[in-house]
């Protein structure tokens, strides 16, 4: 998912542009980035709408992500196809807005329930293998606690892997296409669409922080300067202080 | 700005014939000012901690018979025949700081301690008095140190450690001051010889001085320092007890007093060191059933010279191994990886540990050690599951459940933290944040004292079991707000005894059913916050 949304994906990743700085303006693009929008979201924003609200959007993508699903569930399949598409539709033009408001910091957390919540629901109501779901699942949980910790504790920008990683919206896109492909009887489709997403997207993920990891630590092994204790490191954002 | 006066009239004991206590090695200690190459005594220590403290003007006070050798390591040294000769050196002293505006400080020269107490007692003309205004403290302060019991009545036992006098506290105030030849009743408190006096009050202490130089006999044993605290508490000043609190602080006569005092001060060095490497706002679960001998594995692995890193990938062996047992679904693997997921545990909160300890914390290993923990409950999760399967159950569905209910919650405290705050409600917002669920370590430290006469007292360590600021309810309301929110600790408790007492099943339901709630409180109590009514 490189070629003309190269330019666009490094808007995707805030930080990736002005640094990990510790001063206020970083502070919403903090919550941007732990947004994961992918390359369909951030080009629907680019239309400038902004509405509604990233907060609304949200709730209202949640609300139908969920109706949907139950309509699959109860015998309507192509319904839960539906559900990406209207998703990224509904929070898209608001994507590049600020998180500012009172509540905006529900956005990401809203965005990882609707994306989790479907990948385990396609996956468990159409029978691909429990442990593969949880596996995707897993992969997806590292990739984003990977984002916060590096943002928050300033341990490597985001590498250039990590635009290709589709986003929460790409992701969805691919399992509901699968799905649908399943449903219209290409047998197989999903799980191998969910086989190939925990591998494609492990291997990413994991070989981006190894490789942070790499050029990082011959310095902090040393206890260089520049690696050394900062304001963010023993304030770890390990614990969920209520 | 500061004049210190250091007393080098003390003669050490024993060793290689008379000479004066400020000359006694100071092992591994800095040299003299004046000359880098000297050898590290007691008096060049005390000059290189005044000078880390912004003290560089010292006058240095010595007998004409033990002055050569103080001389010879580069010292400045103003020779006085006796107390009395002392005493007026120190009046004129003292007038010299009230011209100039300045604070006086007076040590003796075999004074060993760290360098709080002495920061401590410098500071303390800036501390907050009973009015809560800076600068309302008494002008006049004296080193005091701990005093074993003595009875109420009569002469006090004359077992008192060299260099130090009787006296008696009474809210932060030396109410009573003895000396060699002051007897003081019912004495609670030592003093070590070593005072600060502001200079609103040097004039009155310069008059005390050259008064008391007048009264000195030939049979005076107490010595210049000691008669002028007697005189000032006498007369009527206030002077503040600066308590050295847990620091070593004692004098030292011979070599053997340096290298306990010494000893005293590295240990203390030391186990404040560790005591500062546990985090002090850990759960209940890291608090007591890890942190509480946690320290005695992190002094070992320093000892070894074991990185964190490596703790932190031990740790993740450890869990490791435990999902491998707990997928085997019987009843001994669900024992043993309970077990071992413990011991994970441990090695989870021992990683920090050294790394704070031992000064290597880095960003590189923060995030390894948060993604790994991450990691390992995944892992366990799985583990469990797959248990669960291979014993003909199914909760692959729950496991799932789990995870996601988990990610969730983080991503809700995470987006929680990096918000933006409108600027005109930010400290009100944050001030209810902290005191609504988490406590703040930093209000704790900045807490005013207690509104009583004289300096603030030296901080308790917070150490494990120490609460920072509780916001009522006492100790178990302030642990079961914590224990509520689920922190790391209590989950990979309940995931233990769970797996060990029940199975896969019980375990999945019991993080659901106490995540759900979890997250509910927390999310309830924020939009609380974030929509006024």
């Amino acid at each position: 998912m490189t070629g003309p949304g190269s330019g666009l994906l490094r808007d995707a990743v805030p930080h990736a542009r002005g640094g990990p700085g510790a001063g206020g303006a970083a502070v919403p693009d903090r919550l941007r980035a732990y947004r994961d929008d992918g390359p369909v979201v951030l080009l629907i924003g680019r239309l400038g709408w902004e509405r509604p609200s990233p907060p609304v959007a949200v709730g209202l993508s949640l609300l139908l992500t969920a109706v949907l699903l139950a309509a699959g569930a109860g015998g309507w399949y192509a319904a839960a196809a539906l559900a990406p598409p209207l998703a990224a539709g509904l929070t898209g033009p608001s994507a590049r807005r600020p998180l500012e408001g009172r509540i905006d910091w529900l956005v990401p957390p809203g965005l990882r329930t609707i994306e989790y919540g479907y990948l385990a629901a396609l996956g468990f109501a159409q029978g691909v293998a429990a442990p593969l779901v949880y596996v995707l699942l897993a992969v997806l949980a590292y990739h984003h606690y990977d984002i916060v910790y590096r943002t928050h504790q300033g341990f490597g920008a985001a590498g250039p892997l990590r635009r290709a990683g589709l986003g929460w919206d790409g992701r969805m896109l691919v399992a509901g296409l699968a799905g649908l492909a399943g449903w219209a009887g290409l047998s197989g489709a999903l799980p191998f669409a969910y086989a190939a997403l925990a591998v494609y997207l492990g291997v990413l993920f994991v070989g981006d922080s190894v490789a942070a990891w790499a050029r990082t630590v011959p310095m902090s092994g040393r206890g260089a300067g520049r690696d050394a204790v900062r304001g963010g490191v023993t304030g770890h954002l390990e614990e969920e202080e209520a | 700005m500061t004049l210190a006066v250091i007393i080098a009239t003390g003669r050490a004991r024993g060793g290689a014939g008379p000479g004066p206590a400020a000359a006694l090695p100071y092992p591994g200690g800095s040299a003299a000012p004046g000359d880098p190459d000297g050898p590290p005594t007691l008096l060049a220590r005390l000059c290189d901690q005044l000078t880390t403290l912004n003290v560089p003007d010292v006058h240095v006070l010595g007998r004409p018979d033990l002055a050569p050798p103080l001389r010879a390591h580069g010292h400045f040294v103003t020779e006085c025949a006796d107390t009395a000769a002392d005493l007026r050196e120190i009046a004129r002293l003292a007038r010299l700081a009230w011209t100039d505006g300045r604070t006086l400080l007076l040590l003796p020269a075999d004074l060993v301690t760290a360098d709080e107490p002495l920061a401590r007692l410098l500071d303390g003309a800036g501390a907050t008095g009973a009015t809560g205004q800076p600068g309302a403290g008494p002008p006049v302060a004296a080193l005091t140190a701990p005093r074993g019991r003595a009875p109420a009545r009569g002469p006090a036992p004359a077992d008192r450690p060299y260099g130090t006098a009787d006296a008696r506290v009474a809210g932060r105030r030396i109410v009573a001051a003895g000396s060699a030849d002051h007897a003081v009743a019912g004495p609670n408190a030592l003093t070590l010889g070593a005072l600060r006096i502001g200079a609103e009050q040097a004039r009155a202490a310069a008059d005390t001085a050259a008064e008391l130089a007048g009264l000195v006999t030939p049979e005076t044993r107490a010595d210049a320092a000691e008669l002028l605290l007697v005189g000032l508490v006498r007369s009527g000043t206030a002077v503040a007890a600066a308590p050295c609190g847990g620091a070593p602080c004692r004098r030292a006569a011979d070599a053997a007093g340096v290298r306990a005092a010494r000893s005293a001060i590295e240990d203390g060095d030391d186990a404040g060191r560790l005591a500062a490497a546990v985090k002090a706002d850990d759960g209940f679960v890291a608090t007591y059933a890890v942190s509480s001998y946690s320290p005695h594995i992190v002094r070992w692995a320093a000892g070894r010279d074991l990185t964190p890193a490596a703790v932190t990938g031990s740790s993740l062996a450890l869990a490791l191994l435990a999902a491998m047992w707990f997928s085997a679904g019987t009843r001994a693997g669900m024992l043993t990886g309970a077990v071992l997921l413990y011991l994970s545990f441990v090695l989870d909160c021992v990683d920090g540990q050294l790394a704070r300890y031992t000064g290597r914390a880095s960003v590189s290993g923060a995030w390894l050690d948060s993604v790994l923990d991450r990691v390992k409950e995944y892992a366990v999760y799985a583990g469990l599951a797959a248990g669960c399967a291979a014993a003909g159950g199914y909760v692959w569905a729950l496991a799932a459940a789990a995870l996601v209910l988990q990610v969730v919650r983080h991503m809700m405290d995470f987006s929680f933290h990096a918000r933006t705050v409108p600027a005109p409600a930010r400290a009100r917002l944050t001030a209810s944040l902290m005191a609504g669920d988490t406590p703040c370590p930093a209000v704790a430290a900045h807490r005013a004292p207690d509104g009583s006469f004289g300096l603030p007292d030296p901080a308790a360590p917070a150490g494990p079991g120490t609460p920072p600021v509780r916001r009522g309810g006492g100790r178990a309301a302030y642990w079961a707000r914590k224990a509520l929110v689920l922190p790391s600790g209590e989950r990979f408790a309940l995931i233990a005894v769970t797996a060990a007492v029940a199975d896969a099943r019980v375990t999945f339901i019991a993080l659901l059913a106490w995540g759900a709630i979890a997250a509910a409180y927390t999310l309830a109590g924020r939009l609380d916050r974030a929509v006024p009514a």
